[in-house]
């Protein structure tokens, strides 16, 4: 049924379309070189990205730690666990994450590590650390991409997110982001089943347009920032 | 719930009289709007950007049966399934087979107008699956039982005493008064669903032919929700969302949500490809992609009407338009309103269940200034009221048509046209008033003196006085 | 912005348009008295009637277009018999001009012979202020006026043909006046023609907004460049009883101390 169903939507619109001029007006791009150009631009702006990075974050209500190193941004997450009394947490097994340890010091902490296989147990995590693949500076937007250390429900199940993000993640708008994404794309890397922008913490206006935070993704959103 | 006929007048008028209505449109309407202004503002080469999104819409409709293609293979190499509907009727028949075979005992939703548009929901209920609306707004229009009245902000009409009675008659929950509470209860509520559903349903903002990617916009998270938790994820999508290729979502996201609240970004966007892949620890293990026809294809053969389908669903020109604004979405008589439900709801539904719908607008081109495609809706407008015109030949037309062919006599013939302007001169005697002006007049100008004074016909028209001042120096 | 060549004499033909030849003469006389103070030669074509707007506005496209011809004729052939001068075409609303300048490439796009015609006429159609402003690179015409005016920005003008500031320049530039301008003003005031009376109610809701925007400014006198809005403003002001004047652009320009 579907099939013929096909092959009639695609009929009808040939024919609605014939005598319709159709010239493919796309100029050929080259995003090798044009993502070149692009590192060459952000690696220049950086301390600007940083700052317009922060500001941007503000406005759409995340909390930003600055931490001046390793030391400061763990120092930081523990005084948060501490006031927050959080007990159990979420992780991605993401590369700068192992890199700095930051689970097996977590454990040692004493909290509850919950894995992202059983959906019903990341919902009771108290918080969800990730790293971010890229931070859009423009629009104070965390860019996270799904893979086999990076599950989805970490940044969204848990009531609270944190993510922990370093000057080299920056690009400066969203524009930068795709064409650095599609020269990987054209360097045939599989795409991911999931990318997802996360600017500030979930809310809604539905009620009367006032502005309610936490509906149904992370309540709070912290951007632990590692200059 | 189900759609008969769009009855503008009535419901129009009963919009009018709703003072609780009109207060809640207003603030809503402004506030978008000046957010809108204030986004569009901060971008240098707006203007340009909006030029640029329209020629990539009228290349990828004009190709459409291209890019469909394309989008079908690129969603099939990732791993996901697509499916064609012609209609409605069988977008329903496909999701709720989907279900059937995945042995779905309960569904999720985020938000999706062409989900309305097919009446998903009903299908489920009449198949015994549960469905759950979970955008707040959607969750509290389903609890009562109702359309939506605008694209972005579906419960507009209800305080938030509205909706704290309805969750406490419908949820069995004590009454709360703050929105924040509120939120709290449907947060919990709706949590659980999610963790339970065998099935998420969404929409798409955009699908690219290129990637197989489609991409959900939105703020609270339960569309991320929808996609990931569930097994089996179902996305409903109008063969008119495609773009070809990925770089182009950075235009559209660009506009997209300036245009619709006036954010530099909405909280979430996820760009979805496919099921999960087998390394993946979470997201769902199957993915549909149910491409919608419904008439679309029909707007594609009407050149004058075919950037009906540009429309990325951001609502700019409802919140800019002075009817709307008025009206609200109610009027319009189905899940499209405001300038965008004009021009595409006769063209879906047909034009004999929406005879009022091209004419329930001032032409004033509002929309037109602010749509981040540039449709040119009162050039749309014309051409459906043309239609509108052409397909009652006989019928409720007839005393227009007989109007409009003394007038053409008239205005065709100058001696005619001269003669009627000095016969209306004394013939409009009897309903002049002591301010010089017509006051009243007979049916159906009367619509006019009802409720405001009609000028009257000069004595002295100019072309007469012509004759006398046309010799005078300056 | 054209200048005009000072060797070629200006002529301009009126292009009255139903509504003020019927309904508010006083409208083309005054753009008549302004124009000709301006040194400009100013002739009527008398059998010009409608350009064919309210039937093209309700859908009855045919009968609009043999209306639209008639019009494309007229016009046509007096402007073509008149090589020795720059001639113009001036208007006193926004939305006629606009039928002409935007909506004839429509109805005219099939047939070639005619869409030479309407580019050949459209060129030279002018609405009054666009004309004032661009063509004889005026904005004091040396009127005077005492009050405090506002300016309804009606759609046609600001929407198809772009006209925002002009207008008003020549309202500023007016001895005597205070210009204020109101909240909402480029929101559509309801009138749309046939809609006014399609679906009153609504209409009058979008006037009653209108009417609130132009008390709340504090205005005595509003001013605006086309009929159709003003008989629909004015006719609910004049039904309320509100003192509030309602005058055409043209109609202030005229006005000498």
């Amino acid at each position: 049924m579907s099939k013929n169903s096909r092959e009639e939507i695609l009929h009808t619109i040939r024919k609605g379309l014939e005598g319709v001029g159709s010239e493919e007006t796309f100029e050929e791009r080259n995003f090798q070189s044009e993502a070149q150009e692009v590192h060459k631009l952000i690696d220049e702006n950086q301390s600007g990205l940083i700052t317009k990075f922060v500001g941007e974050l503000k406005n759409v209500n995340t909390n930003v730690i600055e931490a001046g190193g390793e030391e400061k941004a763990k120092n930081s997450l523990q005084y948060l666990i501490k006031e927050k009394e959080l007990k159990s947490f979420a992780i991605w097994e993401s590369q700068f994450l192992k890199e700095i340890n930051l689970k097996q010091e977590l454990k040692d902490s004493r909290l509850k590590v919950i894995t992202a296989k059983n959906k019903n147990r990341i919902a009771k995590a108290d918080i969800g650390i990730t790293e971010v693949d890229y931070a859009i500076a423009d629009t104070g937007t965390l860019v996270l991409i799904a893979d086999k250390n990076q599950p989805r429900s970490v940044s969204l199940l848990p009531p609270i997110h944190l993510a922990i993000v370093r000057p080299e993640n920056l690009v400066r708008n969203i524009n930068d982001l795709f064409i650095i994404l599609k020269s990987k794309l054209g360097a045939s890397e599989d795409i991911t089943s999931c990318m997802t922008f996360i600017t500030g913490p979930s809310r809604t206006a539905d009620i009367e347009l006032s502005l309610t935070l936490g509906v149904h993704g992370p309540k709070e959103l912290y951007v632990v920032f590692l200059l | 719930m189900g759609f008969e006929e769009v009855r503008f007048e009535q419901d129009s008028e009963k919009a009018l009289r709703n003072k609780s209505l009109q207060k809640a449109l207003v603030n809503v309407t402004n506030r978008f709007r000046s957010a809108r202004n204030k986004a569009s503002e901060e971008v240098p080469d707006w203007e340009d950007l909006r030029t640029s999104a329209r020629e990539i819409k009228k290349e990828t409709i004009e190709n459409l049966d291209k890019y469909l293609l394309i989008l079908e293979e690129s969603v099939k190499r990732t791993g996901g399934k697509v499916h064609w509907a012609k209609d409605a009727e069988e977008a329903s028949r496909i999701i709720v087979g989907i279900a059937r075979e995945g042995n779905v005992k309960s569904v999720v939703k985020s938000k999706s107008m062409a989900t309305e548009e097919i009446e998903l929901n009903s299908s489920f209920e009449d198949a015994g699956i549960k469905v759950v609306e979970t955008d707040l707004g959607e969750y509290i229009i389903q609890l009562a039982g109702e359309h939506p009245s605008h694209i972005i902000a579906p419960a507009i009409p209800k305080t938030k005493e509205d909706i704290s009675k309805l969750f406490s008659e419908k949820l069995g929950i004590p009454h709360y008064d703050k929105p924040e509470e509120l939120t709290k209860v449907a947060r919990e509520r709706l949590r659980s669903e999610f963790l339970n559903a065998d099935m998420g349903v969404s929409g798409a903002n955009f699908a690219v032919a290129e990637t197989g990617t489609i991409v959900v916009v939105e703020n609270e998270g339960n569309a991320r929700l929808t996609t990931t938790v569930p097994k089996i994820h179902v996305a409903l999508v109008g063969i008119e969302k495609l773009i070809p290729h990925y770089e182009d979502l950075s235009l559209f996201l660009t506009v997209l949500a300036r245009s619709a609240t006036g954010q530099k970004s909405s909280t979430y966007v996820s760009f979805i490809t496919g099921p999960k892949r087998s390394t993946d620890i979470d997201g769902p293990e199957e993915f549909h992609l149910v491409l919608l026809d419904n008439g679309r294809s029909k707007i594609l053969a009407s050149e004058e009407t075919r950037e009906s389908l540009y429309c990325i669903r951001c609502g700019a020109c409802l919140n800019n338009c002075p009817v709307y604004r008025k009206v609200g979405g109610h009027s319009y008589g189905w899940v499209y309103s405001g300038p965008i439900g004009a021009i595409i709801t006769p063209q879906l539904m047909g034009i004999d269940k929406a005879p009022e719908l091209p004419f329930a607008s001032s032409l004033c081109g509002a929309c037109h200034d602010v749509c981040p495609v540039k449709i040119d809706f009162p050039k749309v407008l014309l051409e459906l009221r043309k239609n509108v015109v052409e397909s009652k030949k006989g019928g409720t037309r007839v005393l227009e048509r007989l109007g409009i062919r003394l007038w053409r006599f008239t205005v065709e013939h100058e001696s005619i046209y001269k003669i009627t302007n000095k016969l209306s001169y004394y013939f409009q005697l009897p309903w002049k008033g002591s301010n010089g002006k017509l006051n009243s007049l007979p049916y159906p100008f009367s619509r006019w003196t009802d409720q405001r004074d009609f000028p009257a016909v000069a004595k002295k028209t100019f072309r007469e006085t012509w004759k006398e001042i046309k010799h005078e120096a300056g | 912005m054209q200048l005009n060549n000072p060797k070629r004499p200006l002529k301009v033909y009126i292009f009255i348009t139903c509504l003020v030849d019927t309904f508010f003469p006083e409208v083309g006389e005054s753009m008549v008295k302004v124009l000709k103070a301006l040194g400009v030669e100013v002739d009527f074509i008398e059998e010009q009637t409608c350009c064919g707007q309210p039937a093209f506005n309700s859908g009855y496209q045919d009968d609009a277009r043999v209306v639209a011809e008639r019009f494309l004729s007229i016009f046509d052939k007096t402007l073509r018999d008149e090589p020795g001068k720059d001639t113009y075409i001036v208007c006193p609303s926004g939305s006629c001009t606009s039928m002409v300048k935007v909506f004839y490439e429509d109805i005219f796009k099939n047939s070639p012979e005619l869409l030479n015609k309407v580019r050949h006429i459209s060129q030279k159609t002018f609405e009054f202020s666009e004309f004032l402003v661009t063509v004889l690179n005026t904005v004091d015409v040396g009127a005077e006026y005492s009050g405090v005016i506002t300016y309804h920005d009606s759609c046609h003008l600001l929407r198809e043909l772009g006209i925002k500031d002009g207008p008003r320049e020549l309202i500023k530039s007016v001895k005597g006046v205070e210009f204020k301008e109101m909240e909402l003003h480029d929101a559509c005031c309801g009138f749309g023609g046939t809609f006014s009376i399609k679906f009153p109610k609504v209409s009058v809701s979008m006037l009653d907004e209108k009417i609130e925007c132009i008390i709340n400014s504090g205005a005595d006198t509003l001013v605006s460049s086309d009929m159709g809005c003003l008989m629909n403003i004015g006719g609910a002001l004049s039904r309320r009883k509100i003192p509030v004047k309602v005058m055409h652009l043209a109609e202030l320009l005229a006005k000498r101390g």
